[in-house]
Formats: structure tokens, C-alpha cells, sequence
């Protein structure tokens, strides 16, 4: 009897559990329902496919934000170093000629930016969201000032190849996404860089008691971020093919939300690429479903921001209950 | 005198299946001290915050003064005259006394609603004054001392018509003299008729303080009655369930060279002039007060905080630390004393815990061999008896005891020559302190040179051989042998007063 009792609460709490941890995911899936019915188009290869391709930039982001966010940091200037980035690829491939170039360019831009930010914080001790919040700003006019505050338009023939392209019927933003994927689940899983920053975000100073540089590894969350960010910079650009001064404004706030949608702990230390993956997903569904159902775009900003609240209100329950328990 | 104050009736609570408190029925009468008693996990806490209102009974009833009450969140714990001491102190430190004091509740001007700042200070010149304690009500919490800081908490939460006062575990940070003068506070709001729950492990302050002792285990009452009925043997054994024969295990220590020394290591004023020593294969102990110094010492030696100057000899040769990393390097490490802030990372597995310091010999080129990891994870997670269901356990959920089982398993796991432990059985049960005492018994057998700070006397006394008493931030001397007693230290810690 006891037992059976047990085994009945314990499945009521992993179905709580279930419910507050994945609750957006949940209605997510309640909503693809729906809309399959409504909506026949849908429930298609190719919307499938449009929507991966979407959300591929946001995916991207999301897992430069959950590098930091794991190593208990996070990035507000996303948005404007990915557009910097960018635009950067624009004048190298009008050089060189060079996608691959070109590609290293926004990466190395990314990392830079980032690994400023990253020593204000580890040496400077800013709260990375004011280190990064100056740097949103100042990358934005880094942009403004490179272009003259003008779109650069027409980068030159085959500039497009990574941000529209195919191969076979998948889009080439889709293969880097995925394969963006597989870098961070290795990075995050199976190197001693990834498990040292769950040690940082999960308790720096047990981190730091045990061995571990917290300065130099915080740096590296950093730069590891930025790379992510310069590439999702080089497909964003590639895929407007032009390079538009004022583009990807709050982009971090999807980063982030697809983030923590996806699991990872908003107090740091928890979750994985997988998750991340899933969260950018989610976001892209409910934003594909929004669009089908004629929900207009400024409904939508209403809507994002709601999903974000929940998001990581359900999550620091989840944890307050973990850790009182 | 006889006039009950509050009776619980069986109250019962489960968290997610695990019982925490199984029918349990006890009354404490008006204007006594009525002490409960049990190690961790006995369910204690889990009482207390039942009756404080921060958890509630699934079943039972809850008694003040023969009426029966609903007891849904701290507020109504207060309505009813129930104030708690917890044993971490709830102040805001960068506010001054006198704000602490009236923090909620600010008494404003007749008329107009401005903060009446003349009567908060005359209201606690008076409290300061009739509690002794000697600073302005100006003075700011966080530059006072943590036992003056307790009994303003404790003034301030029975200033209102408390008549239930809570007290968990108020001594744990305390030294004997500041020890006393609790206890005078403690007999003083006896005699104005208050109710004292008092809640700890300690068996000598039970018998100097209580009129009533209840003892729990495993979330049940095993008795509860006046104190001469029991005795501090009979209390032990019922709340171990079990008689501890001997919880000191005998070491058979073999010291070989001297594997650690150090040469006049300052740092500014936290610490001048230590001088010691110590050998493979032999647990040194350093004693001394809270705030002596001694935790600061051993932080220096491994890379936690800086030194200024002086000289560490590790197997004769002078060796510089850089950083903690560097000192694991060297093989000196640190089981630090505050557990939770320096030791675990809560959110990440035992696996993760324990291999955390030694994943730069578990990888290859960057990556984490992770057989090899999970390999010797679980060689120590078995050889410690750590108890949790496996390696993927968040250390979160695990007791104290098994949390500080984890991060000697981390060290032992990294091949320390020289461990330091600060403060090991801090907080830990009496079943669990004998297991880590085997732990370290072992590391010594080993050939490892271990040092052990610890405030608890007998435990220095029971497992080491030497010892160094630290006070004001020197070596006050060295006892070895039969010196080694509860009186040297003490004489040596407090400067000889």
C-alpha cells in the first residue's frame, strides 16, 4: 500500500515537474495540434523547412546565449555585434573574393567583441549584463559609423550561397544550425572547457576553491559565444545579402529566450545544446503558427514577451523548489 | 506553572514521498526551556518550520494555549506569539543597529508620517543597554560580532507579546563566553514566562539549559519527558539509535619526513609569524577561536587568498603558490569550511563533484574520458559511502554529511600530499561524523600529511596527535601528546585569561 502510494505521489511530482519545466513546450505541441487542423499548409515538408531556416539565426544565438548563460553571464549586445559582424563580411568578400574569408571575418569579429566584454568582466568585475550592455551600444555604432549609417547592398556575386542556398532540398542555414549544434553539445558535453563553465555558473566561488581559473574560463565563454554570434552574423547578412545598419535590433532577446524556453537555468550551471535547439524551435513554431493564423507582428512583440516572463519565471520555481527540497 | 503552552498532536508530513514527520505528540509547558533534541534529518527542522508557518502539517493538530490553531505562513506564526531564531541570522547588515531594530515596523510621528528617528534611538539605547551590549545604536550590524548580532534578533523578535520562542541551533558560531551570556538571555525570557523551544545536538547545554527534553529520530519522537528522567548517555543512544562504542578511530600514524613547513608566513594583520610543521603520514590539529585566524592561514597555503611574506617548504625545498590551481599542482588542497559556498556546486551530479579538481589528468587533448571519469567517480563515491541512489544524483538533494563525503572524494580523488581540512563535521550527524572520521584515518595511513582546524575540542583530542592553537592571528603554542586537553587549548586560545 505504502508503496503504491509513493509510487502515485511520485509520479504526480514528475508530472509537475513535467508540467512547470516544459509547460511552453507543452503548449507548444497543444498548438501544432491545432493548427494542423486549421491550417492544411501547415503541417508541411516546406513550412517545416521555412520554419528551420528561420529559426536557424535565432538558433545560433541562442546557443552563443547559452554558453553564457551556463557560465552564469549572459549577453545583451548580441543583436548589434551579430549585425557588426556581419556587415564586416561585406568589404573581405568584396576583397578576396573569399567566402570561407569572409566567414572567418564575422567570426573574428564576434570573438572580439565578445572577448572585450568577457575582460571587463572576469577583470574588471562587471556584471556581464552592464559590460554587455555597453557594448551593445557601442558595436551598434561601430556599425553606424563603418557604413555611414547606409545599407551596403550588393556584396558581390555568390555573397548569398550560405544564407539562401540548398543543398538538396535542406537550406544551408539549417546544415550550419545543426552542425552549430553538434559544436556546442561537444563543447558543452565533452570537453573539460564546457564542464568548467557548469562549474562557474553553478557555484564560481566552489569553482574557483576547486582548481579552476574563473577569470581565464570566463573569458572563453565569451569568445566560444562569439563565434556562434559572428556566424549567425555572416548567414543573417548572407541571407538579406546586404548589410543593413539598423538590422537584428534585440535579436539577443530571442537568443535568450529561446535559451531558457530550452532548459537552460536562468541562475546557471544547468542545461544542454539539445535544449537549446528545442528552444529556438519552439519559439519559431509559435511564431510560424502566430503568422498563419494572421496575428499581427505587433501582437506578436506582446506575445514574445509574455512566452519570455513565463519562461524563466516557471524556471526559477523549478529551481527555488530544487533547492529547498 | 503547569499551564500548557503548546501541544502539537500528531502532526504528520511527507515531502514527495519521504516522511519527515510521523505522528508526532509533545507538549511544553508555560516558562520552561524545553529542548529538542536530534541529528540531522531527525526531522527537527522540519517541525519548527511547521511551526513557524513555512511548511504545513498534512495531518495533526497545533495547539497554543489549548486552543487550536491554523498556522498557514510566518505572519500568522508572529500573530500567534511565535517567534523563531534561526541559526542563520536574518539582518541587513549595512543598516545600523537602531534600523535593524524597528526594520517592518518603523514608529512614525504623531500626525505626520515622518520616521520618529528620536524614539528609535532612545528605544535602543535602552534595549543595548539592559542586553549589554556595548555599541552606539548607530553602530552598523555588519562591523558587530555575530553573538551581539543574535541577541539584538532575539530582542527584536520577542519585543512583541512573543510568548513561543524558537531557537535553532543558536550556539553553533559561538565561543564559550558569548555561549553564557545566551544563556542568560535564555533564563531571563524564561522567567517572564516565555516558552523556549530550544533545538540542538549538543548534550552539555540540553542538560544546563532544560526543563523538558524531547528526543527525535527518523522524523518520530523516541521520548519526551522532564530532564531528570534522562541522562546525556541514554540521549545519545536514542538518538543514534545505536550505542556509539568509540567514534574516534584510532589512527595508527607512522609520521616519515617533514613533508610541510611553514616559516614566518604573514599577511598583513589576519596573520603574522607561523611557524609549523608537518609530516607524512600524521594529522596535525589547529585549534583555536572563531576569528583567530586560523581558517585564514590555511586559505593562504592553498592558493584561496594571498600571503605577504614568509616561507612554505614543501619536502624541504621553498615552493610559491599561484592560485589554488597551483597549489593542487604542488598536491596541497583544501576542504574549506563553508561547505555550501566553497565546496559543492549544488546544481551538477556527484560525478561532476567529485571529479571536478582532477579533470585535467581524466582528459585527453581537452576532452573528458569519460569511462575513466565515471571509473573513479564511482571508486569513491563506494569507497566513501556516499548514500544517494548514483553518480547522477544532484548534490542538492543529498544531506550534509554525504555533501562533505563528496568533496573529500574530490580531494582525495585530485592526490593531495598535503590535505587540510577546516571545520570536517561541521554540521554533520553523529553517525556521519564517524564515518568521515574514518575517511581521514585512512588518508594518514596513507602516508598523506593532513592537518584538521576544528572548534569542537574533543574531536581534536580524540583523532590528533599534535596540535597548534592559533589566537589574534599568531601561533599561541604547540601541544603534543598527553598535553593535548580540553584545558591547554583553551588556556593557550584565550591568551592565558
Amino acid at each position: 500500500m505504502d508503496s503504491r502510494l509513493r509510487s502515485a505521489d511520485s509520479i504526480k511530482r514528475l508530472l509537475n515537474a513535467l508540467i512547470t519545466r516544459y509547460a511552453i513546450i507543452l503548449v507548444t505541441f497543444f498548438m501544432i495540434i491545432v493548427c494542423s487542423f486549421l491550417k492544411p499548409s501547415f503541417l508541411t515538408m516546406d513550412n517545416f523547412l521555412n520554419i528551420s531556416r528561420q529559426v536557424s539565426i535565432y538558433a545560433l544565438l541562442a546557443f552563443a546565449e547559452s554558453i553564457l548563460i551556463i557560465s552564469g553571464n549572459i549577453d545583451l549586445a548580441a543583436g548589434s555585434t551579430l549585425c557588426l559582424s556581419g556587415i564586416l563580411a561585406i568589404p573581405v568578400y568584396q576583397a578576396t573574393g573569399s567566402l570561407t574569408l569572409a566567414v572567418l571575418a564575422s567570426i573574428a569579429c564576434g570573438v572580439f567583441c565578445n572577448t572585450i566584454s568577457g575582460i571587463f568582466v572576469a577583470y574588471g568585475s562587471l556584471p556581464s549584463f552592464v559590460a554587455t550592455l555597453a557594448m551593445q551600444m557601442a558595436a551598434r555604432g561601430g556599425v553606424l559609423v563603418f557604413t555611414g549609417g547606409k545599407t551596403l547592398s550588393q556584396p558581390g556575386q555568390g555573397f548569398k550561397l550560405l544564407g539562401q542556398g540548398y543543398i538538396g532540398i535542406i537550406p544551408v542555414p539549417v546544415i550550419i544550425m545543426l552542425l552549430g549544434t553538434l559544436a556546442l553539445f561537444i563543447l558543452l558535453d565533452k570537453t573539460r572547457t564546457g564542464r568548467n563553465f557548469y562549474a562557474l555558473g553553478g557555484n564560481s566561488e566552489a569553482a574557483r576553491a576547486s582548481g579552476i581559473n574563473i577569470k581565464t574560463y570566463t573569458i572563453l565563454a565569451f569568445m566560444f559565444a562569439g563565434v556562434f554570434i559572428g556566424l549567425a552574423g555572416f548567414v543573417f547578412t548572407s541571407r538579406m545579402n546586404s548589410g543593413i545598419p539598423n538590422a537584428a535590433t534585440g535579436y539577443e532577446g530571442q537568443g535568450i529566450a529561446a535559451a531558457v524556453i530550452g532548459g537552460i537555468g536562468f541562475s546557471g550551471g544547468t542545461g544542454s545544446a539539445g535544449g537549446a535547439l528545442i528552444g529556438a524551435f519552439v519559439m519559431g513554431i509559435l511564431s510560424n503558427i502566430l503568422n498563419l493564423m494572421g496575428v499581427n507582428s505587433y501582437l506578436q512583440q506582446i506575445i514574445n514577451g509574455t512566452i519570455i516572463m513565463l519562461a524563466v519565471g516557471f524556471d526559477i520555481q523549478a529551481r527555488k523548489r530544487k533547492l529547498s527540497a | 506553572m503547569d499551564e500548557i503552552a503548546l501541544e502539537l498532536r500528531n502532526i504528520t508530513k511527507n515531502f514527495s514521498g519521504v516522511r519527515a514527520l510521523d505522528d508526532v505528540t509533545f507538549t511544553a509547558r508555560k516558562g520552561v526551556v524545553h529542548s529538542i533534541v536530534g541529528e540531522n534529518g531527525a526531522g527537527k527542522s522540519t517541525l519548527m518550520k511547521i511551526l513557524n508557518g513555512v511548511h504545513q502539517a498534512d495531518r495533526g493538530q497545533i495547539l497554543i494555549n489549548g486552543r487550536e490553531v491554523r498556522i498557514a505562513s510566518p505572519w500568522d506564526a508572529a500573530e500567534l506569539g511565535i517567534a523563531m531564531i534561526f541559526q542563520e541570522l536574518l539582518y541587513v547588515p549595512r543598516l545600523r543597529i537602531e534600523e535593524n531594530l524597528v526594520l517592518g515596523h518603523h514608529p512614525v510621528k504623531k500626525g505626520i508620517p515622518l520616521v520618529d528617528w528620536k524614539q528609535i534611538r532612545r528605544e535602543a539605547q535602552e534595549i543595548l543597554q539592559s542586553e549589554g551590549i556595548r555599541h552606539s545604536p548607530a553602530a552598523i550590524m555588519g562591523e558587530i560580532s555575530l553573538s551581539d548580532i543574535q541577541l539584538i534578533e532575539i530582542v527584536k523578535a520577542t519585543r512583541k507579546n512573543a510568548q513561543i520562542v524558537i531557537m535553532d541551533e543558536p550556539t553553533s558560531s559561538l565561543t564559550q563566553f558569548e555561549v553564557k551570556r545566551l544563556f542568560d538571555k535564555i533564563r531571563r525570557l524564561k522567567s517572564e514566562g516565555r516558552t523556549i523551544i530550544y533545538i540542538s545536538h549538543k548534550t552539555d547545554e540540553i542538560f544546563t539549559l532544560s526543563d523538558e527534553i524531547t528526543v527525535m529520530r527518523d522524523g518520530r519522537i523516541v521520548s519526551s519527558g522532564t530532564v531528570a528522567e534522562f541522562t546525556p548517555e541514554k540521549i545519545i543512544t536514542m538518538m543514534v539509535g545505536r550505542e556509539i562504542a568509540d567514534i574516534y578511530p584510532w589512527i595508527q600514524a607512522n609520521p616519515g619526513e617533514v613533508r610541510l613547513e611553514l616559516r614566518n608566513l604573514c599577511r598583513g594583520r589576519t596573520f603574522r609569524d607561523i611557524n609549523l610543521t608537518v609530516r607524512g603520514g600524521e594529522l596535525v590539529g589547529v585549534a583555536g577561536l572563531v576569528g583567530a585566524g586560523r581558517s585564514e592561514i590555511v586559505r593562504a597555503l592553498a592558493g584561496l587568498d594571498p600571503y605577504d611574506s614568509g616561507e612554505i617548504l614543501l619536502d624541504g625545498k621553498t615552493i610559491t603558490i599561484r592560485g589554488v590551481g597551483g597549489a593542487i599542482e604542488q598536491g596541497i588542497m583544501l576542504a574549506t569550511e563553508d561547505r555550501r559556498r566553497y565546496g559543492i556546486i549544488p546544481v551538477r551530479n556527484i560525478r561532476e563533484n567529485i571529479t571536478i579538481a582532477s579533470l585535467k589528468w581524466l582528459s585527453r587533448l581537452g576532452f573528458i574520458r569519460k569511462k575513466e571519469e565515471n571509473k573513479q567517480a564511482l571508486r569513491f563515491f563506494e569507497r566513501l559511502r556516499v548514500k544517494a541512489p548514483s553518480l547522477n544524483t544532484g548534490v542538492f538533494t543529498l544531506s550534509g554529511g554525504n555533501q562533505q563525503k563528496v568533496v573529500l572524494a574530490k580531494w582525495i580523488l585530485a592526490g593531495p600530499r598535503v590535505f587540510i581540512m577546516d571545520e570536517p563535521t561541521r554540521g554533520i550527524d553523529v553517525g556521519a561524523k564517524h564515518e568521515i572520521y574514518k575517511i581521514i584515518k585512512e588518508m594518514v595511513e596513507a602516508g598523506i600529511a593532513v592537518m584538521m582546524i576544528s572548534s569542537e575540542l574533543p574531536e581534536l583530542i580524540g583523532m590528533c596527535g599534535r596540535v597548534y592553537v592559533v589566537a589574534e592571528g599568531r601561533i599561541a603554542g604547540e601541544l603534543s601528546g598527553s598535553d593535548v586537553t580540553e584545558n591547554n587549548i583553551m588556556t593557550l586560545a584565550t591568551g592565558g585569561k
